[in-house]
């Protein structure tokens, strides 16, 4: 318990950690700052209240004021635009209930396809037919650093569509740690990292691909091609990894993730170590989950007894579940808040890390009680490296949200046009860039 | 001839009455009368992807394997689960967590298997060619590990792992480091099955399908002789083998790992009960998924009615929560089904209903429609459950779906959230009267007083015999039975439901089409040229042997010096063997010269902390030409 104590003290902020000056020049991408641009995912279930989400909107779009529920983000108010007005209409063309659609089309901006999920409303549901776009981004953010990306969440709580966020292609979705000892491991430890020896053992794994391949029928070897294209890119990360040095914050103690009484202060631990992968350099592309969609569970430590679920379902006149729902979206906020306060603690020049990071903050249904997929509870946060123009409340009429994945992939100095399912793309927000 | 409905994979889909969501059309095959489309008429299979062990599964292997316990695999990633099952062979694939994962978790069952018996491993002749030696092993255990005999290039591959890495890592490192290179193999992670030139599997793949699905780990000597041998040919053989692996303890797996998803065991992490501590939670969950796991092992051994009927409640948890003269019957009456579908302050009649309808009636339900409010009701302290939930059956926009799902719950109101038995519910008597609506077999219709009774009637009913069955297909075969499959999973679900047995079921199983055959017409892949370099075997120079001496042993310190003129500035691998010399003895430890030494600035000195090796025993220490590691010196050292 010491260990991890001392390791919340640590990534804190109290405790500076002395690497940013050996890792910081390792940054050739075309880019006017020296400062490499970051996308995190900040995801939270069940749609919102919205009218205890949306701002009252002034004069003008920077002349607002926030939402009950946004009153933790107060003070990054100026690095916000909270959106109104973007639909998620992809999400009807596939299968599945309204949770799962929108968990496929979040990032992937593509229906799921039909599968073998119950639960369905009548119809099977599968995995979500794309690429998302964190994936997209990491091929070139993240190209030769130690992690592609890094995928965390709180309690999880499933294996199956809903509770998936990213894709690295169709029908292949990627699971989150929850457990802040094993993403310590994985990020610092030398017990998780590999050392120069494999890579004299993966180059033998890979002629073992090579040699077995030729005695497996086409649809066996493109299962394999997709396995070791991943084991090419792990050497070629190992071979960074070696000539990194970031020095590791204190281990963090055993804490049991299932446990719901944990689950504020592995929220922060995760969130902890998100930051620090993004200030260490070991990866510029992350997302955080509190839990999948549905959220089966309770939050003791805000004296929140009911399931997330069954309390989005009240009936937005029964005024104890609404209050409780909207302790726990405060909550969620909360830790967004503190999310940004992270980076925000992270200077990179003459601005913070802040500065250069986007977060995608998003649900994946709209409005808790009717599912729809209308007005989603969408916010943009931080500066993209100059490419944001924030501080406002944006409203928008009748936009998709594949519009809003184009826009962010543009204020990330990517140069796509559409993204996702291509009848609904419609071109990049106007107005959003600087 | 019995309806092929039964016998589907969850098709049977009612959609409820005053429900919205249009049902998705039943298959043609599916809906009618076999006499219709006769599925036996010719052998047919539809195509699997190769599959990926489970966590679970790479844990039983290295451990048949290589003795190493502990669940390494617990450090990869979970699978993604369909339905509940993990197996699903299209769902659980490589991912870049995985695949880095598999980096660390290989590196540790291999150092932990030489650590543990490196001369059962790699046998060596004291003073043997150290690189035949590897050749050997590379051979005989390359076979169990890849579950076929390795052909030359495969060898080759490894050989020059082995004998590049032998100056450097020495004989135990380059075992060790060969043994990552094989479990990192697509060869062992997954279940590949050759290119069929004709219908049929050939015995290796017939092997691993069945060792896979009975032990859920990798064949024995035994199963591979048997392959090698053409035993594995036709039926009479398989079945020979699959006799033999029933008797074996290995088939306790089989139970462990359907009733873990089957049930969603994995579910009682984080199980949280208000009427419990942490301390009782924990152990608690630990015995309901044991006496789960029993009964599923029970019903496997005994019959589909000790499954579904055995009054005996076997469960070795906290004293007294349950009364052992409580009325039982099997399954759905077990407190680990019950306990998991039920909320931390409550039993969950709905939960349970749906539970019964998918998972034993294999009748999908739609979700509720988006826009009603499908909140729990509060608990009452002055009301039953069954009270508070009566709403759903007297609101018609629910109506329709819960009066199929409702009545069944509350027949099961005698059990609360622990699945502890109860006559009553906050002072008020618990009426435990339900009913089965609108089932598909009518013999499963109609009123009736508690579970015990509902049990019975399920025991006998041939719809919930089919769809025990289907679950079972589904987790076995990775998937659920594709048009391709219909005959088998209609015979497989027919063998249940006629004998009840559930060896009779896998006996039907493994003498399929679809477990004995892969589908044909698959092209071979194009090549991916292989870098002849690969096949070569780095050739050795003459040079000289290194300089080695050890000093007395001090303390549990052992420690010494080596110098190779040939490479002055490359460290040497020490390595410490104990009872023989290496390749006989067992491998205590190994170090690199890599310390000063005050007495001689151009040695270069180790030391090796040895805290477990008794007074009096014999050290063998051996010290690795750099340049040439088949070349080795070593020193005896009796331990003070």
């Amino acid at each position: 318990m010491i260990d991890r104590r001392r390791f919340l003290l640590g990534a804190g902020g109290a405790v500076a950690l002395p690497l940013l000056a050996s890792t910081m020049p390792r940054t050739g991408r075309a880019s006017t700052s020296p400062f490499p641009k970051r996308f995190i995912t900040f995801y939270r279930p069940n749609g919102t209240n919205p009218s205890l989400w949306f701002p009252t909107p002034g004069a003008s779009e920077r002349d607002f004021s926030l939402g009950p529920i946004h009153q933790p983000l107060r003070p990054h108010r100026d690095r916000l635009i909270v959106l109104k007005g973007i639909n998620m209409d992809v999400c009807a063309l596939g299968p599945g209930e309204q949770h799962q659609q929108g968990m496929g089309a979040l990032l992937t901006g593509r229906e799921i396809l039909a599968g073998p999920f119950l639960g369905g409303d009548g119809t099977r549901a599968g995995w979500a037919n794309g690429r998302s776009i964190d994936q997209h981004m990491a091929d070139t953010l993240c190209a030769g650093l130690p992690m592609r990306s890094l995928e965390l969440a709180v309690r999880t709580l499933g294996d199956d569509v809903q509770h998936r966020l990213s894709y690295q292609g169709p029908e292949n979705p990627i699971a989150p740690l929850d457990d802040p000892r094993a993403v310590f491991d994985r990020m610092f430890s030398n017990e998780g990292a590999a050392g120069l020896g494999d890579v004299s053992v993966l180059d033998a794994v890979m002629a073992q691909y090579r040699s077995v391949r030729q005695r497996v029928s086409v649809e066996d070897a493109t299962r394999l091609d997709e396995h070791f294209s991943l084991v090419r890119e792990l050497e070629q990360r190992l071979a960074a990894q070696a000539s990194m040095s970031c020095d590791a914050p204190v281990v963090p103690g055993e804490i049991d993730p299932n446990d719901e009484a944990n689950i504020a202060t592995i929220s922060r631990l995760q969130l902890d170590l998100l930051i620090m992968a993004m200030k260490c350099d070991l990866t510029r592309v992350g997302s955080f989950m509190l839990s999948g969609s549905l959220n089966h569970v309770r939050y003791p430590f805000i004296e929140s007894m009911y399931e997330g679920h069954s309390l989005s379902h009240s009936s937005m006149s029964d005024e104890t579940r609404q209050g409780e729902w909207m302790r726990r979206q405060v909550w969620h906020m909360e830790q967004l808040a503190y999310l940004l306060d992270g980076l925000a603690a992270v200077p990179e020049g003459d601005g913070t890390m802040l500065d250069h990071t986007l977060v995608f903050v998003c649900s994946e249904i709209a409005v808790g009680p009717t599912h729809s997929h209308r007005d989603m509870p969408f916010i943009l946060a931080g500066g993209a490296g100059g490419a944001l123009d924030t501080g406002r409340y944006v409203q928008l009429a009748d936009r998709q949200h594949n519009d809003l994945l184009v826009t962010m992939l543009n204020a990330m100095g990517f140069e796509e046009s559409s993204y996702g399912h291509p009848d609904f793309n419609r071109g990049p927000i106007a107005g959003l860039l600087v | 001839m019995r309806r092929l409905i039964f016998t589907t994979t969850a098709l049977a889909l009612l959609g409820c009455d005053n429900m919205v969501g249009a049902p998705e059309p039943v298959p043609e095959w599916a809906a009618g009368e076999p006499s219709v489309i006769d599925p036996c008429e010719s052998p047919s299979v539809s195509a699997v992807p190769p599959r990926l062990l489970t966590r679970y599964e790479y844990d039983n292997a290295v451990f048949d394997l290589f003795g190493v316990d502990g669940a390494p695999a617990g450090a990869l990633p979970s699978e993604n689960a369909v339905a509940g099952f993990r197996t699903d062979a299209n769902a659980h694939r490589a991912s870049s967590l995985l695949v880095e994962r598999h980096v660390s978790v290989a590196r540790e069952v291999a150092e932990a298997a030489v650590a543990r018996d490196l001369p059962g491993l790699a046998p060596c002749a004291s003073g043997g060619d150290l690189l035949a030696c590897g050749e050997r092993f590379i051979a005989t255990r390359g076979r169990r590990v890849f579950r076929r005999p390795l052909n030359d290039e495969e060898i080759a591959i490894f050989r020059r792992l082995f004998a590049e890495s032998l100056p450097t890592n020495g004989y135990a490192g380059a075992v060790a480091l060969t043994l990552q290179a094989m479990l990192q193999s697509p060869q062992f992670l997954y279940r590949l099955e050759p290119a069929p030139d004709t219908a049929g599997l050939d015995g290796f793949a017939v092997a691993s399908r069945l060792s896979f699905l009975l032990w859920r780990s990798t064949p024995d000597d035994a199963l591979l002789d048997a392959a090698e041998s053409g035993g594995l040919a036709d039926a009479t053989g398989i079945l020979e083998q699959a006799q033999r692996m029933r008797e074996d303890r290995r088939i306790e797996r089989l139970h462990r790992d359907f009733a873990s998803q089957w049930l969603g065991l994995d579910r009682f992490e984080g199980f949280t009960r208000d009427a419990l501590d942490d301390e009782q939670e924990a152990e608690l969950a630990r015995a309901l998924t044991d006496s789960a796991i029993e009964l599923v092992a029970r019903g496997f051994r005994r019959g589909f009615d000790t499954l579904m009927t055995d009054p005996e409640l076997l469960l070795d948890g906290p004293r007294g929560l349950y009364d052992p003269s409580a009325p039982r019957a099997g399954l759905l009456t077990h407190p680990a089904l019950l306990s998991l579908l039920s909320s931390a302050y409550g039993s969950s009649p709905v939960r349970r209903g749906v539970y019964v309808r998918e998972h034993l009636f294999c009748e999908p339900l739609p979700s509720p429609p988006p826009d009603i409010n499908i909140e729990a009701p509060s608990p009452d302290p002055n009301a039953t459950t069954r009270e508070r939930f009566a709403q759903h059956t007297g609101d018609s926009a629910c109506a329709g779906c819960h009066v199929r799902i409702d009545p069944i719950g509350f027949g099961l109101e005698n059990y609360d959230e622990l699945g502890r038995y109860r006559v009553r519910e906050n002072g008020v008597p618990v009426d435990s009267s339900g009913e089965v609506v609108g089932a598909e077999d009518p013999a499963l219709n109609g009123p009736f007083e508690g579970a015990v009774e509902l049990a019975h009637r399920m025991a006998s009913s041939e719809q919930v015999r089919g769809c025990v069955a289907n679950e079972f297909y589904r987790f076995a075969m990775g998937g659920a039975a594709g048009a391709e499959d219909a005959c088998t999973a209609h015979r497989v679900a027919q063998s249940l439901i006629e004998t009840g047995s559930f060896d009779a079921m896998l006996e039907t199983l493994v003498t399929s089409d679809a477990f004995r055959l892969r589908r044909i017409g698959d092209a071979p892949a194009d090549e991916i040229e292989l870098d002849p370099e690969w096949l070569q075997v780095p050739q050795w120079v003459e040079d000289n042997p290194p300089e080695f001496a050890l000093d007395a042993p001090a303390g549990t310190t052992l420690s010494g010096w080596a110098n190779d003129v040939d490479a002055p500035d490359t460290p040497l691998r020490i390595e410490v063997y104990f009872g023989a010399p290496m390749g006989v003895g067992g491998f205590l430890g190994a170090a690199f010269t890599e310390l000063d030494r005050p007495d001689a600035p151009a040695r270069r000195g180790f030391e090796l902390d040895l805290p477990a090796v008794s007074s009096g025993e014999t050290l063998h220490v051996v010290v690795f030409d750099p340049l040439n590691g088949a070349t080795v010196v070593s020193e005896e050292v009796v331990w003070p």
